[in-house]
């Protein structure tokens, strides 16, 4: 990396950590930017970032991340307000109740593959919804569990809006910087290693299991602690929070922001929220489902990298269509079939950035 | 050459197979295989298309279990033992199609291969900062000829530097026993030179056992070697033995022949 491009680097990440922190007192008509789109980006990019660290770094596509987030939400919900448990015991308890799960879960799913372990983590997502609307003696069935306080800490309170914007902010920041440094140590390089090869992960004598299970259960973790969040969020928590919708949701957010890359998992859920927002506000007149829907279709079929991938993907449309427009006038021009030419080949293939970015994990 | 030459009894035997067998349906791959190898040995396993030389290896590594027969490594019964502890025991191989970890640089694929062996590797701290083995991984990547490609992703290497990338890694454990499957694949006839002077050169501790198809490599590294044929070990012997036999000529003409 050359120094301006450094630079460029640095100024971008301060001009987004001012927009970030400066946000809640720029926009207009708070409960809607600050809340219904700021804060709840925040709570579904951390499980969506569950689900892309997951798939980017070990190459298995969970979709039952909204089991972690519903143990952990309803562990808090059950304790705390049934059982008058205080939140600085609950919630660590239910994200460690939540990560055990992850554990147990892993320990059966990690030994499938592709399309079986996408549905054995769908068929545990929805295991959950049954069991929390079947439990109904401690989960209250089908009416959920409501009147949850938001927690006070330091004189603040999280009914504040922009306290508990802040208090979402900091948790994203920190969960995603604790997935993106898993990535540089021995153990997250072990994961890629484990995703590109495992055979001859086994054969330099790593444990391919154990390191997967592992893996899983981090990423249980991460959705956990949005789990614990959202409760708050909502101030409720019912069977619909985490029905197959849901699940799907999850999905979509990591695709749509791009599921190549962490960031993606943030940019992918603010685009959804505000979709879904102004849906719902009556400004796009389509059933909600169905705009999301037809968005999910076309950044498959367009822009495969998602909205983090945009700038490159369009640099490469751009110099695809250049590139046809070159040919269709030469050939007006000389009136010659015309061959590739050298440069025209090496251009196709793309930057090795492209390229990669466009790979899809095993 | 000659000098370097041990007598399999006398250094103390790294590996035994005895009765080794392994059948895939009806396939015979690898039938009733007695083999023994000495410490420090370096032997060469030579023999046709589908002879069963590459199952021979994936039985001793625990990639397959077998039919039937027992494999003793390091002084232990390791017939049922995982492939992670016979690499922890001290087994390296390489792969006769490359498995590599293709979208990551030169430097992780050796510094992943550095930290295989369970050990004083911290497994949660930034791995950039573990300059003791990053500096490892360099010398490795230099050695093989990959000093220019360190920070280079796999994926982008020529096959030849594949190769190379392969045996690297395997050396990487220092491996008290290596198995090599057909490391001389594709190379060009430079690069196999450049081979046979890293397998010679290789410390005097290190057992080889070797699959080769380049009968110049398999031959010349080899100080003895093993023929094996329709799964079965046909013949053992001296290169020089191996070159003027009858048996082996007509097995590589493509007869078909009754040994037994
Ligand atoms: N996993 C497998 N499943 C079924 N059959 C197999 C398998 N592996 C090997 N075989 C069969 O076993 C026989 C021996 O194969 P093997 O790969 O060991 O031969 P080889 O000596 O290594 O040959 P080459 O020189 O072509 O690599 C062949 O007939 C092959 O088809
Ligand atoms: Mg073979």
């Amino acid at each position: 990396m050359t120094w301006a491009r450094a630079n460029v680097r640095i100024l971008v990440a301060i001009l987004i950590v001012i927009a970030l922190v400066a946000f809640p007192f720029v926009v207009p008509r708070p409960q809607f930017w600050v809340v219904s789109v700021g804060i709840r980006s925040l709570w579904l990019g951390i499980v969506a970032l569950s689900l892309i660290w997951l798939s980017r770094y070990t190459g298995m596509l969970s979709l039952g991340q909204m089991t972690f987030w519903a143990v952990a939400g309803y562990g808090v919900a059950i304790m705390s307000t049934q059982n008058g448990v205080p939140y600085s015991i609950s919630i660590p308890v239910a994200i460690a109740l939540a990560t055990v799960v992850g554990a147990l879960v892993g320990l059966i799913a990690v030994r499938t593959q592709g399309v079986y372990f996408l549905m054995l983590t769908l068929a545990t997502s929805q295991l959950a919804f049954y069991l929390v609307l079947n439990a109904a003696s401690v989960t209250r069935g089908y009416v959920g569990i409501g009147n949850i306080d938001r927690p006070e800490f330091l004189g603040l309170s999280m009914s504040d809006r922009n306290v508990f914007y802040f208090v979402a902010l900091a948790l994203a920041a920190a969960v995603s910087a604790l997935a993106w440094y898993a990535t540089r140590t021995p153990f997250g390089l072990a994961l890629q290693g484990i995703r590109d090869s495992p055979e001859r992960m086994r054969a330099l004598g790593y444990n391919v299991y154990l390191h997967r299970v592992a893996a899983f259960t981090f990423a249980s973790f991460i959705a956990a602690v949005s789990g614990a969040l959202a409760l708050f969020y909502h101030g409720r928590i019912t069977p619909g929070a985490i029905d197959l919708i849901r699940s799907i949701d999850v999905l979509i957010v990591s695709v749509l922001g791009g599921i190549h890359s962490l960031a993606g998992a943030f940019i992918g859920a603010l685009g959804l929220t505000t979709l879904q927002n102004f849906a719902q506000e009556g400004y796009i007149q389509v059933r909600r489902i169905t705009l999301t829907g037809v968005v999910f279709v076309a950044v498959l079929l367009f822009f495969r990298g998602g909205i983090v991938d945009l700038p490159n993907q369009l640099r490469e449309y751009r110099r695809s269509a250049s590139r046809q427009w070159a040919r269709f006038r030469s050939r007006k021009h000389d009136g010659r079939t015309d061959r590739p030419s050298g440069a025209d080949v090496s251009d196709s293939a793309g930057g090795a950035d492209g390229r990669d970015r466009q790979q899809l994990p095993r | 050459m000659a000098a370097r030459r041990r007598d399999p009894a006398h250094a103390g035997r790294i590996l035994s197979t005895r009765a080794l067998t392994r059948h895939f349906g009806g396939v015979h791959a690898v039938s009733d295989v007695d083999l023994d190898v000495g410490t420090g040995e370096r032997v060469s396993v030579i023999g046709p298309n589908g002879a069963g030389k590459s199952t021979l290896f994936n039985l001793v590594a625990g990639e397959f279990r077998p039919s039937g027969g027992r494999v003793e490594m390091f002084g232990a019964d390791m017939t049922r033992a995982s492939i992670q502890q016979r690499a922890h025991r001290g087994l390296a191989r390489t792969f006769q199609t490359s498995k590599l970890f293709t979208s990551m640089t030169v430097a992780d694929n050796l510094y992943l291969a550095l930290c295989g062996r369970p050990g004083s590797v911290r497994r949660l701290r930034d791995a950039r900062r573990d300059h003791e083995r990053i500096g490892r991984a360099r010398g490795l990547a230099e050695r093989a000829g990959l000093g220019a490609e360190f920070g280079v992703e796999v994926g982008e290497l020529s096959h030849g530097q594949q190769r190379q990338l392969e045996l690297a890694m395997a050396l990487a454990a220092q491996p008290a026993l290596l198995m090599l499957d057909e490391p001389a694949a594709g190379l060009s006839p430079s690069e196999r030179g450049q081979l046979t002077t890293v397998l010679r050169e290789l410390s005097a501790g290190v057992t080889l056992l070797l699959i080769e198809h380049d009968m110049d490599i398999a031959l010349v590294i080899g100080e003895r070697v093993v023929v094996m044929s329709d799964g079965a070990k046909v013949l053992e012997g001296s290169p020089s033995e191996i070159r003027s036999s009858e048996l082996v000529r007509r097995i590589y003409l493509g007869g078909t022949l009754d040994v037994r």
